[in-house]
């Protein structure tokens, strides 16, 4: 985007373009305000991807794999990260890796409210839902035109409408 | 690619300023006349092997990601969703071309006054329109016209026909579309690819890039010049004589004129025009009207998406081919005026996650989009009302990449807008409940503004309008506005087609103007 000034770069990200194409283009250029050297742990980051985004059929080798993709794009804010899983382990002792995840969720929710929460939320969605591998899962053909479109693979098979009549 | 090339001082030159539905065909056409045509276009042009079926890679390519900031009720960060690519917005369109109906051309007339509106009734009528409809439909390979056989129905469509027949509505097929249902005019057919939006890979669907561009680079009367952005038109008493832009390497140039045609979108048209201003028109140029600007319209846009109690696959085929029309007539006992059209929308989950489960999270949200291969999914577009306070103004401060200043898009719902959306919202919800939809999800004020219009509309009154109905503009004969910024109202029709059919009927004007040695 030439011609913004970083400032605007962040109202924009701030401001969340909805859509899933738009912001997984302008994802990548999140630059956050704050900056801290700790770094995320990836596989705690994995976790907390799978509690936003639950699907029982992906394992954690996906999980992981979204978590080394989120990572980048949470470049500048570890410093919000490291507090917010701060805040998780307060509310469990320091046990909260270890918890079982309907529980972990719980104590997710009572964190709902957080800005920080909403970015996260929002950051690790737009990665999500332009897997292949999540596709796959739900049932998205992906690029159509490598397959040959689906002029001869279903665009009209629909079986079930009688039914309805 | 042509070798034709013009020099800057040939006045003699038309320039035409934008290459999409209206700047393309109007190149096109006059070209094809023998009219040395120099076309300037801010963005770049791709190869048929740019195009891949990648949403996410084709966003940042075709896309027009210059600053434009939104108020009101628009999109703060994305008020408008317009390309910047050779082909314009035709690249990113879906290839619905209804025409206009004849008592949405006669708008204030037919719904009498409304408060808060600026409502007018067009300058033609349907009928001085219909013969370049016909045109245009030809022109653009339009299914249902011209021997061209309608597109084969997908999932999604059936899905709504039927619910739609249960519910009584008539009006039923896949949509008059600009899109090949097999091989014609040396592109191929369409492949059910669903990735419309994203630019066609098999040029299936009408985009001037490989249709009128194309062909005008034909003829040995046609220079495009990609990546060339104009920022000012200039002018000597009320004759405009050149264009200055900011070349490919980032340099200004003036490129002389015998007459300009403006079709950067109804936004682009209007900052341009606003930011040409001079001590001669000091609000704009052509702008004495003060008209430039305002009577910024969209159409009232939301969709409905529902789990339907089998499988979908909504993301297969032409991502709008299918259509209700029974809820486009003018019918006040239903509480608004002006109708709207039920079209189908293939989605796939990039988007559909972001757009309609906002703030959701966990299994409330994993549990919805797990079941996308059941989502149907349906849009209503309807007529927006004109006012004069929905404009197009510059901002005072912010510049671009160009030196521009930044576009400021006000828009705000007219209450026409609410009940119109209720009511459509409610017979969709209707609809897919009758074949058993399980759950059904509304995505309003979510979608940025496709359709752009009525930033300098036509009219015959030089005070209440910018051009005259052949979009002249009234202060300066050789000066032309050749974009949606003409419609005084916009139906609930998409505007593409109407866009074609006003430029081929102001092709001849020209030609005309030309002989007589008016301009």
């Amino acid at each position: 985007m030439p011609g913004l000034t970083r400032r605007q770069v962040l109202s924009l990200t701030g401001r969340l373009l909805s859509l899933g194409t738009i912001s997984s283009v302008f994802a990548s250029k999140i630059v956050w305000a704050q900056t801290n050297d700790a770094a995320i742990d990836v596989r705690h980051l994995a976790m907390l991807i799978h509690d936003l985004y639950p699907h029982d059929e992906m394992g954690d080798p996906f999980y992981t794999k979204l978590a080394q993709l989120v990572k980048p794009r949470l470049e500048g804010s570890e410093g919000a990260y490291a507090e917010f899983v701060a805040q998780l382990d307060a509310r469990t002792g320091g046990v909260w890796q270890s918890l079982d995840p309907s529980k972990r969720s719980e104590i997710l929710a009572d964190l709902a409210d957080q800005p920080f929460f909403a970015k996260l939320r929002d950051t690790v969605r737009q990665v999500v839902y332009v897997q292949p591998e999540v596709w796959a899962l739900i049932g998205y053909g992906g690029n159509a035109l490598a397959q040959g479109g689906y002029i001869n693979r279903g665009f009209n098979d629909i079986d079930w409408l009688e039914e309805t009549r | 690619m042509s070798e034709t090339r013009f020099s800057l001082d040939d006045d003699s030159v038309a320039v035409v300023i934008g290459s999409g539905a209206g700047g393309g065909t109007l190149s096109n056409q006059l070209a094809s006349q023998g009219i040395n045509v120099v076309c300037l276009e801010a963005g770049r042009r791709l190869t048929p092997t740019d195009i891949v079926n990648d949403e996410a890679a084709m966003f940042p390519k075709i896309t027009w990601l210059d600053e434009v900031i939104g108020e009101g009720d628009a999109r703060p960060d994305f008020p408008i969703w317009v390309c910047k690519t050779v082909g314009g917005t035709t690249m990113h369109w879906t290839a619905a071309a209804p025409r206009l109906q004849a008592h949405e051309l006669r708008a204030r007339s037919t719904y009498g006054a409304i408060e808060g509106t600026s409502l007018a009734d067009w300058p033609i009528e349907l009928k001085e329109l219909e013969p370049y409809y016909a045109r245009a439909e030809a022109l653009m390979g339009v299914t249902g016209t011209n021997g061209i056989p309608m597109l084969p129905g997908s999932n999604n469509f059936k899905v709504l026909e039927a619910g739609g027949r249960k519910i009584g509505y008539k009006d039923i097929d896949t949509n008059t579309m600009a899109i090949n249902p097999v091989p014609r005019d040396g592109r191929g057919g369409c492949l059910q690819l669903g990735f419309c939006t994203s630019g066609c890979a098999t040029q299936a669907k009408w985009c001037t890039l490989y249709t009128e561009i194309r062909d005008a680079e034909k003829t040995a009367h046609f220079e495009l010049r990609p990546e060339s952005m104009a920022t000012r038109i200039l002018h000597e008493g009320d004759r405009v004589t050149a264009v200055q832009y900011m070349d490919v390497e980032g340099k200004l140039r003036e490129q002389k004129a015998r007459f300009v045609c403006v079709a950067a979108n109804a936004p682009g048209t209007a900052r341009l025009l606003l930011n040409s201003k001079s001590e001669r028109f000091p609000e704009g140029l052509a702008n004495s009207s003060g008209q430039v600007g305002r009577n910024y319209m969209r159409h009232m846009l939301a969709a409905v998406v529902a789990i339907m109690p089998g499988e979908v696959h909504l993301y297969k085929g032409p991502q709008v081919a299918g259509v209700i029309r029974d809820e486009t007539r003018h019918d006040p006992k239903r509480g608004f005026s002006g109708g709207f059209q039920m079209h189908i929308v293939g989605l796939s989950p990039g988007s559909l996650a972001d757009l309609m489960l906002q703030g959701k999270w966990g299994r409330e949200f994993t549990d919805v989009l797990g079941q996308y291969k059941n989502f149907a999914s349906v849009m209503i577009m309807g007529e927006d009302m004109p006012t004069a306070e929905n404009r197009i103004t510059l901002h005072p401060e912010r510049k671009d990449q160009y030196g521009m200043p930044v576009p400021v898009v006000r828009y705000v719902n007219h209450p026409n807008n609410r009940v119109m959306l209720q009511y459509g919202r409610d017979v969709c919800r209707r609809l897919y409940q009758s074949l058993g939809a399980t759950q059904l999800f509304d995505l309003y004020d979510v979608f940025p503004a496709t359709h752009n219009m009525g930033t300098a509309r036509m009219g015959e009154d030089p005070t209440l309008s910018v051009t005259n109905p052949w979009g002249q503009t009234h202060d300066i004969p050789n000066l032309f506005v050749s974009d949606g910024s003409l419609f005084p109202t916009v139906g609930c029709e998409n505007p593409t087609i109407t866009i074609v059919s006003l430029v081929l009927r102001q092709a001849e004007y020209i030609q005309q103007q030309m002989q007589r040695g008016s301009i």
